[in-house]
């Protein structure tokens, strides 16, 4: 077991304040767990103490690292350009400054929620006043023969990164199963270390559910510009190989060769824990608004977490950073006797070769799409529902034209605008003009 | 700052939109000048402390501007970083205008 914790006396306690937090100090003996040090539960750690906790704080983490963000482990890590430890989530020492408890390479085996006690694989029980579960999600497996021969990979941890990063070598024939957004920002990181790229994708386009289709296809030019081969519709039968894997045969009955293999093929939320706890499961750790589970000690975040979406009413999981980001401020404030609700405001970034995707809003509820070409050609889509509300916005191009594109999107959702269509596609006309007039109103 | 510190003219205030940004190119370096709904002016380095990409792409919104890459704010009068994934400040520099001409104080 490794740990780092501070003293408690380094602490400068005497910036928190207890805001709107009513803390019951009563309890503040059992203290805060954090089952997870990913994204969630590591900003949660942070939050928890600049919204007033002074009482004990232990986060459990299974890696043995540092929080760190993921995101650049399929671009700048993979691609070689930077080792994970450049992208910290907190800064350095905050665990020991904050005087909060960080146990790595330790998982919570069992949780027993009428002593208010969690078993770790250390063989230590923590006592718990409140407990927040964020233990991420882990990668789907393909359940075919050969699977297991070497020199194939999941990318998930910054371990994993490492290992396939130094598989990459120039000219090694990577096949990349899963043309979602990791398997598209993998290719692109293994085409900048100059390998042979195939990706096999199920569906009969990229990104199926994240991305709309035309942004979907104006990513797949650019990626077969640098010379990336699809198989779409293709499922993979069989892995060959003797140790390491030296072949691939799809449903089409084509053999592809190859050094390396990317399994891209998306996430499951990790709940064995709280579901042999006891805890509603459904399609996820299930929450309420306030990120409660089924146990009203017990809270979730991240990946794992599921929640009804205010218009289906559907439980929803929203596998991204930003999600993890927000929901961790919202359950910090939660676990501390807060009851903010969570509201989910959707936005994602995907990064490939010099081209940026970024997605905000709910474009899959506004069937009306209007279509601006920016002057540098940059796409940008506004997915408007019938009454000529946003509900959705999507780019692909440069990060300037996306980047702004939008931004003024999520203000029209915002602000429940209903910009022209002949304004919205006309790229001489500054998108900012037309959110003015509600900034004025 | 320091008294032998140049002036040097970046660009006209006028190409310059109101609460917008603008890159400015000077030796091996890049700029971003700001100007405000209310016509004062700000100017910080061009890259985001965060990860690699020119503020001057990004968008701009009272005395704020979001990264376009990761949507990082900073403060543009004082660099201060205001929200994840940025945490490191963006560094600025003096700025004035003189007859319709911004200036920018590089040390």
């Amino acid at each position: 077991m490794k740990s780092d914790v501070g003293q408690a006396e380094d602490w400068p306690t005497s910036t928190f304040t207890l805001n709107d937090a009513p803390v019951e100090k009563n309890l503040s003996e059992h203290g805060m767990v954090i089952v997870g040090a990913g994204h969630a539960g590591a900003r949660a750690a942070e939050a928890l103490r600049k919204n007033g906790w002074s009482g004990k704080l232990t986060i459990v983490e299974s890696e043995d690292a540092m929080p760190y963000e993921r995101p650049p482990l399929s671009k700048a890590v993979l691609s070689g350009t930077n080792s994970f430890e450049k992208y910290p989530i907190l800064v350095d020492g905050f665990f020991a400054a904050n005087g909060i408890e960080h146990i790595r390479d330790t998982t919570a085996l069992s949780i027993d929620r009428n002593s208010h006690l969690i078993e770790l694989s250390n063989g230590a029980e923590l006592p718990y006043h409140r407990l927040l579960l964020a233990p991420g999600a882990e990668p789907r497996r393909l359940n075919v023969i050969g699977s297991d021969l070497g020199k194939i990979s999941f990318l998930r941890s910054a371990s994993d990164a490492n290992r396939l990063a130094s598989w990459l070598q120039e000219s090694a024939k990577v096949v990349i199963v899963g043309g979602g957004l990791i398997g598209l920002e993998a290719a692109a990181s293994a085409i900048a270390r100059k390998c042979d790229v195939t990706v096999v994708e199920l569906a009969n386009r990229l990104m199926n559910r994240a991305v709309p289709e035309k942004i979907a296809l104006a990513a797949k030019l650019r990626h077969e510009k640098e010379g990336v081969c699809f198989k779409l519709g293709c499922a993979v039968k069989e892995i060959n190989g003797v140790n390491n894997v030296s072949s691939l045969r799809l449903s089409t009955g084509e053999i592809l060769e190859c050094d390396v293999v990317l399994i891209s093929v998306g996430v499951e939320p990790r709940v064995s824990l709280a579901q042999a706890a006891g805890l509603d499961i459904d399609n996820g750790i299930a929450v309420d608004k306030y990120l409660r589970t089924s146990d009203v000690s017990i809270y979730s975040a991240g990946d794992a977490c599921s929640f009804a979406d205010e218009a289906s009413g559907e439980r929803i999981r929203l596998e991204c950073w930003k999600n993890a980001e927000d929901q961790a401020y919202v359950v910090a404030k939660n676990m501390l006797g807060g009851e903010q609700i969570y509201s989910t405001s959707p936005w994602m970034w995907s990064d490939q070769y010099e081209s940026t995707i970024q997605i905000a809003g709910f474009p899959a509820r506004g069937p009306f799409i209007t279509e601006r070409v920016c002057l540098d050609g940059s796409l940008l889509l506004f997915h408007m529902t019938e009454t000529g509300h946003i509900a959705g916005v999507s780019g692909f191009g440069s990060l300037r034209e996306v980047g702004r594109g939008v931004r003024f999107g999520q203000l029209m959702i915002q602000r429940m605008l209903t910009p022209g269509v002949g304004d919205l596609c006309d790229y001489t006309v500054d998108l900012r003009s037309l959110i003015v007039p509600a900034v004025v109103a | 700052m320091t008294d032998t510190a140049t002036w040097v003219a970046a660009c006209k205030l006028n190409e310059l939109p109101k609460e917008d940004v603008k890159r400015w190119d000077h030796g091996s370096k890049s700029f971003a000048v700001f100007r405000t709904a209310d016509d004062r002016v700000f100017v910080t380095d061009d890259i985001c402390t965060h990860e690699y990409a020119h503020i001057s792409d990004g968008f701009v919104m009272g005395t704020t501007v979001e990264c376009p890459r990761h949507a990082g704010c900073f403060d543009f009068r004082t660099g201060e970083a205001l929200n994840p994934p940025a945490c490191n400040r963006l560094k600025t520099y003096s700025a004035k205008v003189e007859n319709g001409t911004v200036f920018v104080q590089i040390g």
